[in-house]
């Protein structure tokens, strides 16, 4: 199973080594590495210039994936429910809905072209206060599932009711963000989830064997020491954290945080520890897939650039069904 | 103090309104096997949850040994005392060998980063198995396992944390008379071994015929508590059930108990 996590690690190094080596055009990718890692900037040839510019947009694809799928896994413990995702909990509607206020009424900025990103965090980090609040109120993880639920509705219509009051004009932002980007063009915009993503990791990991007695039976796991409320609170306090810190910045990216954790567990089996690192290697190295497919796949004869959260949901669909109809025969 | 048992004195525990159990004492020593008996609603869960540590009283103290409960650390607690609730539902698909590691580990085998560690889980692993005459189903599924084969890998899961005392909140429903006879003989050799056993059933007979102790409760107070021959008499078991009895003869044992 340790192997399992191994060979995930590998595949993930191994797509974040070569996605950047094919775009509108190809590079010989082997060089271009050699003169990024060796030479100064000055001397790069032209392959390495566009490796260096593809680099950032591969580590935030990177980073949102292996947060995503990583959060999934935790929210799919706490909420003892397979089909629950990150974005379950509400936290990437209230994302959306602080996006779109900005979005709507640019008399808002008031942090400059940050404010889109800011009003996001703010928002979802707000609707996870909610959701621990209500985690403390509530015993069992089917009230948590439902009070997520509900705060989903209640985001959703705060993000419909902005775009009814929205100037048409400005819609197209707004739909354009829903889709998930991942356009970064400097490793310090590409990095800048990273501070939420490892808070949310390290906290997430701190409760890996809570959450491996927690899956199983939470009474079973009280009796065998597990402080289960608190388990619960600080897993879903990381899984939070590690939505909301990529959402605010790529935009509402579906299917990944529910498909890896779901592909993952046949490899690993159900010790998060091993578990929470293969989602995130596997996720980052999925979401780096998807946005090459999205970058390189040509409609009409040429390069679209098609928006990656609709080819996540176009390959994730289909295979998260494989997945179901394989586990019943 | 000085005993060694776990130990529960004027035990009082309730959830919202009203008490669910009040001044309830009960002993459970170390070599002995303990049957609590009761109707529905006469709180046998609620006790077993109290002696397992995962109640707050409102009067009254568990010991355990010379400790009182609320002193000890929950992992602490964990390695003496093994709980199994009366239901468990796994949120996924575990293997069996998983489920089972899940009670060694926290009996402090297999720190993550200890490649010996992960021996130490394995022996646990198999030792538990072994003891309920489960390790063919070592690689199987839980839910593809049968009722009896479940309940006896649970069983395995809690003895795998090598606990001191057992508590099993209905362990035998849903077994078939083979599987009942075979799981209230290894909780006898548990027992012998050394190991103190708490099963809350509702089979007189079994009870009768395997306990050293048998203890009925109702509308949470004991009414009742001695060695088998002395509990399984019509003066005792009529008030407690409510219902009449025909007390039958054995060869080797205590009466069989049969409602008129």
């Amino acid at each position: 199973m340790k192997l399992g996590l191994g060979a995930v690690a590998v595949g993930s190094l191994a797509m974040v080594l070569v996605a950047p080596w094919f775009g509108t055009v190809s590079i010989d990718g082997w060089k271009a590495w050699a003169e990024w890692i060796g030479s100064p900037s000055a001397e790069w040839s032209q392959d390495a210039r566009i490796l260096d510019l593809r680099l950032p947009r591969v580590a935030l694809a990177w980073l949102a994936g292996g947060a995503l799928a990583c959060a999934g896994a935790v929210i799919q413990t706490v909420l003892r429910n397979g089909l629950a995702t990150p974005y379950t909990l509400g936290v990437a509607s209230a994302g959306s809905f602080g996006a779109f206020l900005v979005l709507a009424f640019p008399s808002l900025a008031w942090f400059g072209a940050q404010s889109a990103i800011l009003f996001s965090l703010t928002a979802a980090l707000g609707c996870l206060a909610l959701v621990l609040a209500i985690a403390r109120r509530s015993q069992r993880a089917d009230g948590l599932l439902l009070a997520g639920i509900t705060l989903n509705f209640f985001f959703g219509a705060g993000v419909m009711l902005v775009r009814f009051l929205a100037d048409p004009f400005r819609l197209a932002a707004m739909e354009r963000w829903m889709l998930g980007s991942l356009e970064a063009v400097r490793f310090q915009a590409a990095l800048a989830p990273a501070p939420w993503v490892f808070a949310g990791l390290a906290l997430v990991l701190t409760q890996a064997r809570a959450l491996d007695q927690l899956a199983f039976d939470s009474e079973l796991a009280a009796a065998r020491g597990v402080a289960v409320e608190r388990t619960r609170r600080l897993a879903l306090l990381g899984a939070g954290l590690l939505t909301a810190g990529v959402v605010a910045f790529t935009g509402p990216i579906g299917f990944i945080g529910l498909l890896v954790p779901h592909a993952v567990r046949p490899w690993t089996g159900l010790r998060h520890g091993l578990l929470l690192p293969a989602s995130f290697l596997a996720g980052g190295a999925l979401l780096v897939a998807a946005d090459l497919l999205a970058r390189t796949v040509q409609v009409g004869g040429r390069h679209s650039e098609i928006p990656v959260g609709i080819v996540t949901a176009l390959i994730g669909g289909p295979v998260f069904l494989a997945l179901l109809l394989r586990r019943r025969s | 103090m000085g005993t060694m048992a776990l130990c529960g004195r004027g035990l009082e525990v309730g959830y919202q309104g009203a008490s669910v159990i009040q001044g309830v004492d009960l002993e459970l020593r170390p070599d002995e096997m303990v049957c609590l008996l009761g109707p529905n609603g006469a709180g046998k869960s609620t006790l077993v949850r109290a002696l397992a540590g995962l109640m707050a009283l409102r009067h009254g103290q568990v010991h355990l040994e010379d400790t009182p409960l609320s002193e000890l650390s929950p992992a602490a607690r964990a390695r003496r005392i093994g709980f199994l609730p009366q239901e468990v539902r796994p949120s996924f698909s575990f293997r069996v060998e998983e489920a089972v590691a899940l009670g060694a580990r926290c009996a402090g085998h297999g720190n993550w980063f200890d490649p010996a560690a992960g021996v130490e889980t394995e022996q646990a692993v198999e030792r538990a198995l072994a003891a309920v005459d489960a390790s063919g189903l070592r690689r199987r599924r839980l839910e593809e396992l049968s009722g009896g084969e479940r309940r006896r890998v649970l069983l395995a899961s809690v003895l795998a944390q090598e606990p001191r005392y057992l508590l099993l909140d209905e362990p035998s429903a849903m077994l078939d008379l083979e599987h009942q006879v075979a799981l209230f003989e290894l909780l006898a050799k548990l027992a012998a071994s050394g190991i103190g056993v708490l099963v809350v059933t509702h089979d007189l007979n079994l009870a009768g015929r395997w306990a050293d102790q048998i203890v009925l409760l109702k509308e949470g107070r004991i009414l009742s508590r001695g060695r088998p021959g002395e509990v399984l008499v019509r003066e005792q078991l009529e008030p407690v059930f409510g219902t009449r009895f025909h007390l039958l003869p054995t060869p080797d044992g205590p009466p069989a108990v049969v409602p008129q």
